[in-house]
């Protein structure tokens, strides 16, 4: 038994036959699984979405949904729900024959038609705005309406593209949760698209990272943070972003980095002397010295924001901005200098060119005390 | 306790708040109808024009309906209803009545069905679709008096290309024109024709519109092209249906050109649409008060049905 998983293998997408929209995604969707489709606007993720739905062809590759090879059917066939970023609902028919719209099509029975619609209403909270019309909600009674519809149809499969976009940031972190527990609770399989990376690290199972059609890195949100395969996906998964400076390696294996009075040493050379990227997390710099520090780095602060319970510091580091995630709350004066202290295996190095995540792990070796 | 009721008491009902809270506007009346006094300003020209153009001759026509007049058209004799009387005795006038009414149900639907028609095929994404959507609009840009003259080449009897066609099919040959049944035949179809281009256009832009996804969630739910047609395309469409059908209603009512051209509302007056009839009472037998009588008649029907068709029409229409 396959339903409900989704395999896609090597599937291409071109609108105008020479700049890809999606190039040779290749990925297994297990049943169940909450898989999350990330990556900034403009880089494939709906068209991905919509080729598994059956509503835009492939240019290359296979689909294959529920185990079977599913090229070449039809939408309806493909036993899938979707939820649309504007919800899609239907203005002119109120909310219950919005959520009864599909079942008539499918001619399912009028007792079952009453049954689920009642099940969903009560899953979502939403009897009392039954009989209105789409005009008269609210964005998140909208959003309620179009999972409704989801929910009612019963099918294995989900996809949703941006649901959450066109909501404001406090019900979009409620929705969050919800659709979360919604999919749990019916067991089914989701795809989920969005841009937004807090929403794919909070829900996915699994996410991918797309960049103009390309597949950047499959996995758990958390393998994804601690192990991301490249620039993009560093710098594209946390907030803010993955600090990145440029380093100089050196025939011996040792990383200089531009302002830092002491280098670093890899555990594996590299075979030519060549500029890399090194990279380290907003929340592993430090102010003052921690247990567990062992590197240095003399910055110039730029600005101060003291956000309640965290400060963030944005800084010069040897010519690239930096941001540091501190917490506390900090008042510190802006515009002078200072220390960032870390730990040299929170760092990370990627290739200059094609930004490749080297895996080379980084020690900060203690020099005999000259500068004394 | 003691100290709750100190309270300042809030008001409870708006009635409240305006009798305790509300103090006089210091603005003089001068200064509040500013706003309306601008607006009239923005108005005048428009009234101006209708005034002179439109009110003044509706009244003048309403008017001249209670009297006898001269050849010049001016009023001679208070009659009263006498010409409303005279035209309720009048057979050709029934009969206009008659032909009236079967030309607007033999044109409105026809247009609206063969326009809606056109512009589902033409919102079609194929390629080459823009060349479509010109030649289907093409017939609002031409003159009802051209339409007119090149359906009357159509429709000549010998040299016109539909009895051409006729008889390439081996068919008889029709009198288009001639036959007393086949000319409000002939004046609907020239009448559909002409209607096509704007109704079309309107529609496309109607149709175009429509949020794509709507057909997208339908098709995942396994709709057919049908199903969507009836259950999505037409309610979201019905605005847009409503404002056309109203138009082309009026606008049948007010069908003379191509009468003039094609029949003159002949043969044996099968053709003579109200409006033509008010036409030829006025300036040819120069009867302007049963003339102007005429006019008031179908203004009024007109006006009639048309609120008739919004109060009973708007229900199915769904606003957005
Ligand atoms: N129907 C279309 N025709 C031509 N190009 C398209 C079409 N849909 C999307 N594209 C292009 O494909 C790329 C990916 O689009 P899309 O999948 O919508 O991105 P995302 O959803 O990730 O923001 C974009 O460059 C977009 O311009
Ligand atoms: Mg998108």
């Amino acid at each position: 038994m396959s339903d409900g998983q989704v395999t896609l293998k090597h599937v291409t997408k071109s609108f105008d036959g020479s700049q890809f929209a999606v190039q040779d995604a290749s990925v297994t969707i297990e049943q169940g699984e909450f898989f999350v489709l990330v990556g900034p606007s403009g880089c494939g993720k709906s068209t991905m979405l919509r080729m598994i739905a059956g509503l835009e062809e492939l240019t290359a590759g296979e689909i294959h949904m529920h185990g079977r090879l599913s090229n070449d059917l039809s939408p309806s066939k493909r036993e899938l729900s979707m939820v649309f970023q504007n919800y899609a609902l239907y203005p002119h028919l109120t909310v219950e024959e919005n959520i009864l719209f599909g079942l008539k099509v499918r001619k399912v029975s009028k007792q079952e038609q009453r049954r689920r619609c009642d099940e969903a209403v009560d899953m979502l909270g939403m009897r009392e705005y039954l009989k209105r019309k789409p005009r008269e909600l609210s964005g998140g009674q909208r959003q309620r309406v179009a999972l409704a519809r989801a929910v009612v149809s019963q099918m294995p499969i989900c996809l949703m593209d941006e649901p959450l976009s066109n909501l404001d940031a406090k019900l979009r972190a409620q929705m969050r949760t919800e659709i979360r527990q919604l999919q749990q609770e019916l067991g089914i399989t989701m795809i989920y698209v969005t841009h937004d990376q807090v929403e794919a690290m909070t829900m996915a199972d699994r996410m991918m990272v797309l960049r103009q059609g390309e597949v950047q890195q499959v996995g758990r949100p958390l393998d994804l943070y601690n192990h991301p395969a490249n620039d993009f996906v560093a710098s594209f998964i946390g907030a803010p972003p993955m600090n990145l400076t440029t380093a100089t390696v050196d025939n011996s294996g040792t990383l200089h980095v531009p302002g830092a009075p002491r280098p670093l040493v890899m555990d594996q050379p590299l075979p030519a002397e060549q500029e890399v990227q090194l990279g380290i997390r907003p929340e592993h710099l430090h102010l003052e010295p921690q247990e567990d520090s062992d590197w240095e780095l003399p910055v110039h602060l730029q600005t101060v924001e003291v956000l309640g319970n965290e400060t963030l510091l944005t800084m010069d580091a040897g010519g690239a901005d930096w941001k540091a995630k501190i917490p506390g709350q900090w008042s510190l004066e802006a515009k002078r200098q200072a220390v960032l202290y870390l730990n040299s295996s929170h760092l990370h190095l990627f290739a200059l060119d094609n930004g490749k995540n080297i895996g080379a792990s980084l020690s900060a070796p203690v020099q005999e005390e000259v500068t004394l | 306790m003691k100290q709750a009721e100190e309270l300042p008491r809030r008001v409870e009902t708006v009635d409240e708040a305006v009798k305790r809270y509300r103090i006089p506007s210091s603005r003089s009346f001068w200064q509040k109808t500013v706003n309306y006094r601008t607006a009239l300003l923005y108005l005048l020209p428009s009234l101006l024009l209708f005034g002179v153009f439109m009110f003044y001759p509706m009244f003048y026509s309403l008017y001249l309906s209670f009297f006898f007049t001269d050849a010049q058209g001016d009023p001679t004799t208070f009659v009263g209803f006498e010409n409303y009387a005279y035209l309720w005795e009048s057979a050709s006038f029934r009969r206009s009545v008659l032909v009236t009414i079967i030309f607007v149900l033999l044109t409105v639907p026809a247009s609206v069905i063969l326009a809606l028609f056109l512009a589902l095929l033409a919102n079609e994404k194929l390629r080459g679709i823009g060349w479509y959507r010109t030649i289907f609009a093409s017939t609002l840009g031409m003159s009802v008096a051209a339409s007119a003259v090149i359906w009357l080449f159509m429709f000549h009897p010998t040299t016109g290309v539909l009895n051409a066609a006729l008889q390439a099919l081996q068919l008889p040959a029709v009198s288009w024109l001639q036959d007393s049944t086949m000319a409000l035949i002939s004046i609907s179809i020239t009448t559909i024709w002409m209607n096509t281009g704007f109704s079309f256009l309107i529609l496309l832009g109607g149709l175009q519109n429509i949020d794509e996804h709507l057909y997208e969630s339908a098709r995942i739910d396994g709709a057919g092209y049908f199903y969507q047609l009836r259950r999505i395309t037409v309610p979201m469409l019905s605005p847009t249906l409503f404002f056309i059908i109203t138009i082309t209603f009026i606008n049948a009512f007010q069908s003379f050109g191509q009468v003039d051209i094609l029949t003159g509302g002949g043969p044996a007056e099968a053709t003579n649409l109200i409006i033509y009839s008010i036409y030829r009472e006025a300036f040819i037998y120069y009867q302007f008060g049963p003339a102007s009588a005429m006019a008031i008649v179908l203004f009024a029907a007109v006006l009639l049905l048309t609120l008739l068709q919004f109060k009973f029409g708007e229900r199915k229409v769904h606003y957005q």
